[in-house]
């Protein structure tokens, strides 16, 4: 075992050492603002997709899954796929707005076990009034107890009414909120 | 043979007699530097094996117990195992490194220091901050790019530090492979708290399943801290160039990063043998493949550089 002692290095390899320290740094530094660049580009990115009769502007890392019966369709986060859109059309049978909401929300609470409504307010969103429905439920897929936080928003175009859905684990929620008002803004049933 | 040189000893200060690259060592410090220690790398191999045998072992038991074994049981396991890699290497490190041992306060310091940073800047930093696993996508380009450049070098410079800031400014870094030995142990030091928090966060892995994520997780930064060490080593004691230690961050983020996403695609395949999904059991092959080249170079490299100062300084 050799002695324990501090050791004084020259001037010289003092400055390498800390010029070295220093390179070490900056790569690091560049490293991280390489990600988070990465990042926005990635998280900012859009796709067009038009699928069952909807056209809109999904992330463009999610995965995209054709709907079944009314649902146009599923967008998910495949990082977190309890992330998600739906969409679906509506017919509304000349009701309001308001009453095609509150008719499509109690057919989800019938539907959904545990679901529990929890606000209905009137939202513009893309220039385009609308009925916000947010609602909660505990999900128990995978095993384990979640709590997942929802919106319905109903917009009307043409003649028909677009339900969009935005879903997410309770601590994820915030953080998707604008980019969901960002997708049913881009939302129009297909020409 | 030799000759007494205007500067001081490099490490200790001593009067300087022989002369490695652009430093100035005294003969004790120039023989320690140009010394091989064949043991380190027998004890990485061993180590290798006995973690191999650590996940056949828990992978039966975790068979033959099936669903009976849960709770508290599985999570007093889990953690166990989740420190046993650590455990093995400092066991294997001291009884094959009798002869002039690294201080043990040193190694087991800069394992503490690796942890310490791991949980206080490394995993929050990247769990909070970079949070890739929540963006990368399936896209195998953005997640490699966003490992390497992300977690590799986050992870890789903090091992760095460990190192750097502890045992590196001491006399007692004063060998070709201190180096590695003490970036493996800060690796290791980080790796232990990357698998505690694993079975913490899964209230205990499932048993064999969470014995290949613990022995990958830790072959991999072992494998990563070394060659971080080793580059620390050429910096200090073989007058390397300024960005040498960053080529060997840079050099450790790649394999982490581009083993990260090979894991990552793997581990995503649901294919099975008998009821045992594939996934798991090829990254660990991939992972003690990776591990045993890194040190395999390593060793290759050390011994390469020890023969060509021993030539330079017999023909001083």
């Amino acid at each position: 075992m050799t002695a324990i002692a501090a050791a004084p290095p020259t001037s010289a390899p003092r400055r390498t050492e800390a010029t070295s320290a220093l390179i070490v740094a900056a790569l690091v530094l560049v490293g991280i603002l390489a990600t988070l660049g990465l990042r926005i580009a990635v998280t900012s990115g859009t796709t067009n997709v038009t699928a069952g009769g909807v056209t809109a502007a999904v992330p463009g890392n999610w995965r995209l899954a054709v709907g079944a019966g009314d649902v146009a369709f599923v967008a998910s986060n495949p990082n977190d796929l309890d992330q998600r859109y739906l969409a679906r059309v509506v017919d509304p049978h000349g009701a309001s707005l308001a009453d095609v909401a509150a008719r499509e929300s109690a057919a989800k609470a019938s539907l959904k076990a545990g679901i529990v409504q929890v606000d209905t307010s009137n939202v513009v969103v893309g220039g385009t009034a609308g009925v916000a429905v947010s609602y909660a439920y505990v999900s128990s897929s995978g095993g384990t107890a979640t709590l997942i936080k929802g919106e319905d928003i109903f917009v009307p175009s043409g003649t028909k009414v677009l339900d969009l859905a935005y879903e997410a684990p309770a601590d994820a929620y915030d953080g998707g909120v604008d980019t969901f008002h960002a997708f049913v803004g881009s939302a129009r049933v297909a020409s | 043979m030799t000759e007494t040189t205007a500067s001081p000893c490099r490490v200790c200060a001593q009067p300087a007699v022989r002369q490695l690259g652009a430093y100035a060592l005294c003969q004790r410090h120039y023989d320690l530097a140009t010394r091989e220690r064949p043991h380190v790398w027998r004890a990485q191999a061993i180590a290798v094996a006995i973690l191999v045998a650590l996940v056949v072992v828990a992978t039966v038991i975790g068979t033959v117990a099936g669903r009976s074994l849960a709770g508290l049981p599985l999570l007093v396991i889990g953690l166990v195992i989740a420190v046993v890699p650590a455990v093995v290497w400092m066991v294997l490190f001291y009884r094959e490194d009798r002869v002039e041992p690294e201080p043990r306060t040193y190694v087991l310091g800069v394992a503490a220091l690796g942890a310490l940073l791991a949980s206080g800047v490394g995993i929050p930093f990247l769990n909070n901050v970079l949070a890739i696993g929540s963006w990368s996508g399936d896209s195998v380009i953005v997640q490699l790019a966003a490992s390497i450049l992300g977690i590799g070098l986050v992870e890789a410079a903090l091992v760095y530090a460990a190192v750097r800031v502890s045992v590196y400014g001491t006399s007692e870094f004063d060998e070709a492979t201190d180096g590695v030995i003490y970036g493996t142990a800060a690796g290791l030091g980080y790796a232990t708290v990357l698998n505690i928090a694993l079975i913490l966060d899964s209230g205990g892995a499932a048993l064999s399943y969470g014995t290949i994520s613990v022995v990958l997780t830790s072959l991999i930064l072992a494998g990563a801290g070394g060659i971080v060490g080793h580059f620390l080593s050429g910096q200090k004691l073989r007058g390397r160039p300024v960005w040498w230690s960053a080529a060997g961050v840079l050099l450790a983020a790649v394999l982490l990063g581009g083993y990260a996403t090979i894991r990552s695609v793997v581990s995503a395949g649901t294919a099975s043998v008998a009821g045992i999904l594939v996934g798991p059991w090829v990254g660990l092959v991939i992972a003690i493949i990776l591990a045993a080249a890194v040190y395999a170079v390593l060793t290759r490299i050390v011994r390469q550089e020890i023969a060509r100062a021993s030539t330079a300084g017999g023909a001083q």
